[in-house]
């Protein structure tokens, strides 16, 4: 049967986990002890955090750890008063079977403002007895004092090439895919350390055909939203501002990317776009500058047509 | 006199709705060709803006015809199964009309199906709707009419929509048309009025003939004359009028004093008035360095919005104020060459048609979130993209998806970038014997199971 492989795929135990040894030594002998504090994941996407969390809790409990593991995304749950209604109603009855006390995962905790994670902090003082929790983020920084003071903290590197190769191909294998060493190669380099973007990519080179070459790798990674990105940023340079702003529009309501998302894109496509290093480097300052206004305004979308415009400006300075 | 003479004053017969003398023609062919028992197609789509005589000329085509009616409108609870009721009883059981005579197919008795306001599907009330409409118009053996103010956001939801039904467009009557029947109006209802007073009501409500009769009532009440003075007392509909002097204040005056004291004068909030600075700015600067330097001014502006709605501190909403309208005026360094008609912003519109997309997109990423140990936000920004080109390729993984997080039709659909009743759509829902017979034997099946479907990502 078809699943989507990044869930088919996941590692169901510590030992299973690629990469991450320094993580996942310790989070063993939590298994081992059946204790642990509470836990920070920092580290990029694709990297294990929800991976490891998970294998974690069946360390744990075995076939128990559904009704023992609770997971909250902060990113979703608007208003930290849901996420304390839903820790208050699952505290509420005794762990079950291993452990003497029951798992939080937080993701996203970056995600949560200053004052909700200050609730937060409240919350797991209040549930400490019977709770452990496992907060995940990108960023350390972005998690309040307090609450680190209170986590042990576990760092989570991008994969090297090694592993994420030799995980892929342990998925190859199992799929019964036939697949090129150099198409390989290029999957695991096209990743940068994103276990999850390497998996979905290798579905979709799969999902091309039986063999996968150089050719279908390439494709996939001109995948859907970049080339869009690029299409804006290539738009606004040429001079047509009001094209490049429906594109822009059509990547806000209709994928749904938050302002946020979309000027990490346009960060990243910034190399490969036909303007001299000069302009670059004013373009990169500029468009640092607008992603604090994004965060400081009140309408994302008018920041980024600020940007935009920039953009339009600088497309006739080059000619 | 309390009654509405909105209603009053329906036309009874296609002979008097007001204007639109090809779409009248247009309705009155196609169901001439329904009574020959030839429809050529079964539905019809009347789509324009509001208050133009599209409801009205339906309710006349069917008097007109000796149809009995089935209503449908916005106010009712529009769930598939509700439609699917409604679709039952006008064509499946056709025996009875309102009053309870009989009324024998054969015998040409007919009941006109009206949807209205069907562009309006929106919310999870209406939810499954689509596809009723869908399976109305394929299995209806009456006539269907689907009335819209726009037609793309209902066709775009399906092909179907677009092939199997006949469109015909209402356009806005002109201002003398609407003066001639308001003129009819009152001398029925015993009020007398200057023609002036008629010109200027029916001027004022700009096409729409409904607000004309509405504003007619409303002046003559109490009143056995109506003057050019009574109908001065009706301000327009929206504050658009203002909104246009102070755009034109902002964008093509040089006096960024004024522009500012326009501002003042405009009964809207800050934040709405900088949609409206934001929609036109790239039309008015056409000069690079004026759009740069408008859209800096503009940008400054809204940092003072977001700050005053942080801070809830709202004395910061008069920098915000001046930053658009002193400011971005201040930018221009060249004569705006422009003399078209300033827009309305067109995000605000994006925004409402796109409404029940993004509803749809918050359950489908949710529902798959559910699945795979990720918030919903990183399945629309991370993994979306991917699965949806996964599943493209492959009908097995479609299935797959749809089975474990549970989607509906509409909700593939968005994932999937298609129609809901596109192959790609319908495939991952029917068939299930198969399937099941597929899961006993070995999967001879590879990643690939179409390969004749198969489409490359530039594709997409």
């Amino acid at each position: 049967m078809q699943e989507i492989w990044t869930e088919k795929y996941r590692p169901k135990t510590l030992d299973d986990v690629v990469g991450q040894e320094h993580v996942t030594s310790r989070l063993k002998a939590y298994v081992e002890t059946r204790n642990m504090p509470h836990l920070l994941f920092s580290g990029p996407a694709g990297t294990g955090k929800t991976t490891c969390a998970l294998a974690l809790a069946r360390g744990m409990y075995d076939n128990e750890w559904k009704g023992n593991f609770l997971e909250l995304n902060a990113s979703d749950e608007r208003g930290i008063d849901v996420v304390r209604g839903k820790i208050k109603e699952f505290a509420r009855t005794a762990p079950l079977g291993g452990a003497p006390f029951k798992i939080i995962f937080m993701d996203e905790a970056d995600a949560l403002t200053t004052d909700a994670q200050a609730a937060l902090r409240r919350t797991m003082e209040k549930y400490s007895r019977i709770c452990r929790f496992i907060l995940s983020c990108n960023y350390v920084s972005k998690i309040i004092d307090p609450i680190q003071s209170r986590c042990a903290i576990f760092r989570f590197r991008p994969l090297d090439e090694g592993d994420l190769k030799g995980f892929l191909s342990k998925i190859v294998e199992g799929e019964g895919v036939v697949i090129d060493d150099d198409a390989l190669d290029g999957l695991v380099h096209v990743a940068r350390g994103d276990m999850r973007r390497a998996v979905n990519s290798l579905q979709v080179a799969a999902s091309l055909g039986k063999r996968i070459d150089m050719d279908t790798v390439y494709q996939t990674s001109g995948m859907a939203h970049p080339r869009r990105v690029s299409e804006l940023l290539n738009q606004a340079l040429g001079g047509n501002f009001i094209g490049a702003r429906n594109s822009l529009d059509e990547i806000m309501v209709n994928y749904g990317l938050s302002g946020q998302d979309i000027i990490r894109q346009i960060h990243a496509s910034f190399f490969d776009l036909p303007i001299s290093d000069g302009d670059k480097v004013r373009l990169i300052d500029k468009t640092g500058e607008i992603e604090f206004r994004i965060v400081e305004g009140s309408n994302e979308r008018i920041q980024l047509e600020a940007l935009l415009a920039y953009l339009v400006m600088i497309g006739s300075s080059a000619k | 006199m309390s009654e509405d003479w909105t209603e009053r004053y329906r036309p009874s017969s296609l002979d008097d709705v007001i204007g639109n003398p090809k779409a009248v023609a247009d309705l009155r062919k196609w169901a001439e060709g329904w009574h020959a028992g030839k429809g050529y197609k079964k539905a019809a789509v009347l789509m324009g803006p509001p208050g133009v005589g599209k409801t009205s000329a339906a309710l006349a085509l069917a008097n007109d015809m000796g149809w009995g009616t089935v209503e449908m409108n916005a106010s009712d609870q529009r769930t598939g199964g509700a439609i699917d009721e409604i679709a039952l009883r006008g064509s499946q059981f056709n025996t009875f009309t309102a009053d309870g005579e009989y009324l024998d197919e054969k015998s040409g008795g007919r009941k006109l199906i009206i949807l209205d306001e069907a562009d309006n599907l929106f919310g999870n009330a209406d939810r499954g709707a689509m596809p009723a409409i869908v399976r109305l118009i394929r299995g209806t053996k009456q006539p269907v009419i689907l009335i819209v103010n726009d037609f793309y956001a209902l066709s775009r939801k399906s092909s179907v929509i677009k092939s199997s039904t006949l469109q015909i467009r209402f356009q806005k009557p002109r201002a003398s048309s609407i003066s001639k029947a308001l003129a009819a109006i009152a001398a029925a209802e015993g009020v007398s009025a200057d023609r002036a007073a008629l010109d200027s009501i029916a001027e004022t409500a700009a096409g729409d003939v409904r607000a004309a009769v509405r504003d007619l009532q409303a002046i003559s009440l109490g009143r056995d004359s109506i003057t050019a003075v009574d109908a001065s007392e009706l301000s327009g509909r929206d504050v658009r009028g203002d909104m246009f002097s102070l755009m034109a204040a902002i964008f093509r005056g040089d006096d960024p004093m004024a522009a500012r004291q326009a501002m003042r004068s405009v009964d809207e909030s800050p934040d709405h008035i900088a949609l409206w600075v934001d929609e036109n700015l790239p039309r008015e600067y056409r000069d690079r360095g004026d759009l740069v330097r408008g859209y800096e001014n503009l940008s400054r502006a809204d940092i003072f919005l977001g700050r005053t709605m942080r801070r809830r501190h709202f004395r910061l909403w008069a920098y915000a104020g001046d930053m658009m309208s002193a400011g971005v005026c201040s930018a221009k360094r060249n004569r705006p060459a422009s003399r078209d008609a300033f827009r309305f912003p067109g995000y605000l519109m994006t925004m409402s048609r796109s409404r029940k997309t993004r509803q749809t997109r918050a359950s489908a990423c949710a529902k798959i979130s559910a699945t795979m140990h990720t918030s919903p936000a990183r399945v629309a920004s991370d993994v979306l993209p991917y699965l949806r080109l996964s599943m493209g390729n492959s009908l097995s993984l479609r299935r797959a998806v749809v089975r474990s997080a549970g989607l509906d039709e509409e909700e593939l659909a968005y994932v999937m970038e298609a129609d809901m009743d596109s192959d790609v759509v319908r495939s991952a829902f029917s068939h299930e014997a198969t399937e099941t017979a597929a899961k006993g034997g070995k999967r001879a099946e590879g990643p690939a199971e179409h390969p004749a479907s198969q489409k490359s990502l530039f594709q997409f």
